[in-house]
C-alpha cells in the first residue's frame, strides 16, 4: 500500500466517472496528436517534393491542379503541352534545369511517367536492384510498388490508360519490362514506374491509331478526363507531320537566379499555349485552404481537453464529498495533511496520464486506418512517427489539466477539519 | 501511561469545557462517563490529538500531545493511538486487507500481511481478508475497526461508544474483546460513553 496504489484504487472505485474523464481526455488527446500526425505528414510530402522546383509548365487549366499532378502526381493533368513550345523555354537563359514529364498511362493504379535520369537524380534515388532503364519499354520502379504490386526485376506488365485505377483500356500492344528497383526514397519517387519519354509517345501511338474509330465512342466513358482530348490533338499533330506526337505533359523548372520567378511565368502566361505554375505559392494555397479545416478542429480538441479538466475536477471535487469522512479517517490513522494533499493530486495526474496515453495509442490506430485509406486511394504512403516532439508538449499540457483540476479539491483535503468532520458523522 | 492535566477547550460560539483531570498507569483501563452535552467526544478528540487544547496538558507515554507540531502529532497518532469509532468507517475503496495495510502504511510502520491474518484471526474474520468493508455485517465492521485500532501496538486505545448501539449479550462481548485486545498490547484503554451499563466492568471512572 502506497499513495499510488491508494490513488489507483479510489479511482477504480468509481468507475463510471472515471471512465467520463479518461474517454473526455482520450478524444481530447487523439485529436490534437492525429492534427500533429497530419500536419507533419503535409509538411513533409509537400517540401520533399516539391524542393528544388521553381516552377511548373503544364498546359493550360488550374495552376494548383498542374503542382499537384506533375509534383504529388494526385491530380489529374490539365493536358499536353508541345514539346516545341517547351524546348524554347528549355533554351531560355534564366532556366538552369529543366525536367520534362510525360504521363498519362498507369500500371495497377501506379504512375508510368516518362522522364529522363535528371529527374531521378533530383530526388536523390539510388538503385537498390537492377539498373535506370535504357530503351523504349523499359522502366525502373519506385519501391512501394515492388512491395505492394510484387514486380520484380524481369518481370513484365502491360499499362492501362489514364493516370488512376483500372479506368483505361489496357495497352496490349507494348510490354514493359522492370529493369531495375530504387531504394525507398520518401518521395513520389517511391510510387512511380518511370521511363523515358519515347515509352510513353510510342504507347499511345498505337493506342490512337488503334483507338481511331471507337475514340467517338469512348469519349463518354471517360468523361473528365483531360488527356483524351489532347490524344486527340496529338494525333492530328501526328497526322500531318507523319511522326510521333511529340508532346510532353509538363516540365519541372529551376531557376538560374530569383529573377526567374519575376520574369518567366508571366511571359509564358501571355504568350504560350502553355501555363506556368509556382509551387511554393500554389502549395501555400493549398495549405491556406487546408489551414482553416485544421484550426476549426485544434480549436475543437482544445476544447474538448478542457471539458476534460472540468470533468476530472467535478469527478474530484463530487468523491471528495463523499470521501470527506475517509480523509479524516486517515487523519486519525496518521496520515498528515501533506499526504491526503499528495493523493489527491495523483489522482488528477493518474487520469490525465492514463488518459494522454489513450489518446495516444487512439491517435496511431487511427493514423492506421487513414494510412490504408490514403494508400489505396491515392498511392500515397505516410510514415506514422513514434513521438512527435510537440507530443511531448500535448504531454505537458494534459499533465497540467490534470493538476490544475486536482489542485482545489486537494486544498480542500489538506484543510479538512478532522474534528469537526469526525463529530458530523 | 496517560495523564492529563488542567485541560480546557472551547468552541468558537460554542460551550467551553474544563476536564477533571485522568491519571492511568501503564495498562490500567479507564471509563469517561457523561450525559449528552458535557463534552465527551470533545474530551475524547483531545485525548487522540484530533484538537488542540486551548489550556493544559496530555502525556501518553513520555510525550505531551500539546506540544507537537501538526506533522509530528499525525505521526505519533498514527504509531501511538488506537481510535474506535462509534460508527465505523473504512476507506471504501479498499478491501478489509487493504484497510488495515493502510494503517500500517499511514504509521510509516512495515506492511506485513501475517500480522494482518493473525488479528483478524482472532477476531474471527478468517473469510473476510478480501471483502469490501461495505459488504460486512454491522457487527463484522466494529470488529474490524477494532483490529485496526490495535494493529500498530498504540500506546492507548480511544473508544467512542463503542456499545451504545448494541444489545446486552453483544455489548458484553465486545467489552471483553476490547478489554483483551488492549490487555494483549498492553495498552491503555479509555472508553468514553454514556452506557450505564459498562459502570460494573470498569473500576476507574471519570465523570464529566
Amino acid at each position: 500500500m502506497n499513495l499510488l496504489s491508494l490513488s489507483w484504487k479510489n479511482l477504480a472505485a468509481k468507475p463510471l466517472s472515471t471512465a467520463l474523464s479518461l474517454i473526455l481526455l482520450m478524444l481530447g488527446v487523439s485529436i490534437i496528436s492525429l492534427l500533429l500526425l497530419l500536419d507533419k505528414q503535409l509538411q513533409n510530402t509537400f517540401d520533399k517534393n516539391v524542393r528544388g522546383i521553381d516552377m511548373v509548365v503544364g498546359a493550360k487549366g488550374s495552376p494548383l491542379q498542374v503542382i499537384l499532378a506533375s509534383v504529388y502526381h494526385i491530380d489529374s493533368p490539365t493536358g499536353n503541352i508541345p514539346l516545341d513550345e517547351a524546348e524554347m523555354l528549355i533554351q531560355n537563359p534564366l532556366v538552369e534545369k529543366a525536367i520534362p514529364l510525360a504521363y498519362g498511362d498507369n500500371f495497377e493504379g501506379y504512375r508510368i511517367l516518362g522522364t529522363d535520369s535528371s529527374y531521378v537524380n533530383h530526388y536523390g534515388g539510388e538503385l537498390a536492384e537492377g539498373e535506370l532503364w535504357e530503351k523504349d519499354f523499359e522502366v525502373t520502379i519506385g519501391s512501394l510498388i515492388a512491395e505492394r504490386v510484387g514486380l520484380t526485376v524481369g518481370s513484365t506488365f502491360y499499362s492501362s490508360h489514364g493516370v488512376s485505377g483500372n479506368m483505361g483500356d489496357v495497352h496490349e500492344d507494348n510490354t514493359y519490362v522492370v529493369k531495375g528497383i530504387f531504394k525507398p526514397s520518401g518521395t513520389v519517387l517511391d510510387q512511380l514506374l518511370i521511363t523515358n519519354v519515347s515509352s510513353i509517345w510510342r504507347a499511345h501511338e498505337h493506342s490512337d491509331e488503334d483507338e481511331d474509330e471507337k475514340e467517338e465512342a469512348d469519349e463518354n466513358d471517360h468523361e473528365g478526363e483531360d488527356e483524351d482530348h489532347d490524344h486527340a490533338e496529338g494525333e492530328e499533330h501526328e497526322h500531318d507531320e507523319d511522326e510521333p506526337s511529340e508532346e510532353i505533359t509538363a516540365l519541372l523548372l529551376k531557376f538560374r537566379s530569383p529573377l526567374g520567378n519575376v520574369t518567366l511565368p508571366r511571359m509564358i502566361n501571355e504568350n504560350t499555349s502553355m501555363q506556368a505554375a509556382l509551387p511554393a505559392i500554389e502549395v501555400n494555397r493549398l495549405i491556406g485552404l487546408l489551414g482553416i479545416g485544421i484550426e476549426t478542429l485544434r480549436a475543437l480538441a482544445m476544447a474538448i481537453i478542457v471539458i476534460s479538466g472540468i470533468s476530472v475536477f467535478i469527478s474530484l471535487f463530487n468523491s471528495l464529498k463523499d470521501r470527506k469522512y475517509e480523509l479524516a479517517l486517515m487523519r486519525t490513522m496518521g496520515a498528515s495533511r501533506g499526504r491526503l494533499f499528495v493523493m489527491i493530486i495523483l489522482e488528477g495526474l493518474m487520469l490525465a496520464v492514463i488518459g494522454f496515453l489513450l489518446g495516444y495509442v487512439f491517435s496511431r490506430v487511427g493514423m492506421m486506418f487513414m494510412h490504408s485509406f490514403v494508400a489505396t486511394n491515392y498511392k500515397y504512403e505516410f510514415v506514422t512517427e513514434a513521438f512527435l516532439p510537440e507530443e511531448w508538449i500535448l504531454l505537458g499540457a494534459t499533465l497540467l489539466i490534470g493538476l490544475l483540476a486536482a489542485i482545489i479539491p486537494a486544498f480542500q483535503a489538506y484543510n479538512t477539519d478532522i474534528s469537526e468532520t469526525l463529530a458530523d458523522a | 501511561m496517560l495523564k492529563t492535566q488542567a485541560l480546557q477547550f472551547g468552541y468558537t460560539n460554542g460551550p467551553s469545557f474544563e476536564f477533571p483531570d485522568i491519571q492511568c498507569e501503564k495498562g490500567e483501563h479507564a471509563l469517561i462517563l457523561g450525559k449528552s452535552g458535557k463534552g465527551k467526544t470533545t474530551l475524547l478528540h483531545l485525548l487522540g490529538g484530533l484538537l488542540k487544547a486551548q489550556k493544559g496538558s496530555i502525556q501518553i507515554g513520555d510525550t505531551d500531545l500539546t506540544q507537537l507540531s501538526t506533522n509530528k502529532l499525525d505521526q505519533f497518532r498514527g504509531k501511538h493511538i488506537g481510535i474506535i469509532f462509534q460508527k465505523s468507517h473504512f476507506v471504501s475503496a479498499l478491501t478489509v486487507k487493504d484497510n488495515l495495510r493502510l494503517a500500517q502504511y499511514l504509521a510509516n510502520e512495515s506492511q506485513e500481511v501475517g500480522s494482518i491474518r493473525s488479528i483478524l484471526g482472532e477476531l474471527d474474520l478468517d473469510g473476510k481478508l478480501n471483502k469490501k468493508t461495505h459488504k460486512l455485517s454491522i457487527g463484522e465492521q466494529q470488529r474490524v475497526a477494532i483490529a485496526r485500532a490495535v494493529l500498530n501496538q498504540p500506546d492507548i486505545i480511544l473508544a467512542d461508544e463503542p456499545t451504545s448501539s448494541l444489545d446486552d449479550e453483544n455489548c458484553e462481548a465486545v467489552i471483553q474483546l476490547l478489554k483483551k485486545q488492549a490487555s494483549a498490547v498492553s495498552a491503555n484503554l479509555v472508553i468514553v460513553t454514556h452506557d450505564q451499563r459498562l459502570k460494573d466492568v470498569f473500576s476507574k471512572q471519570i465523570i464529566l
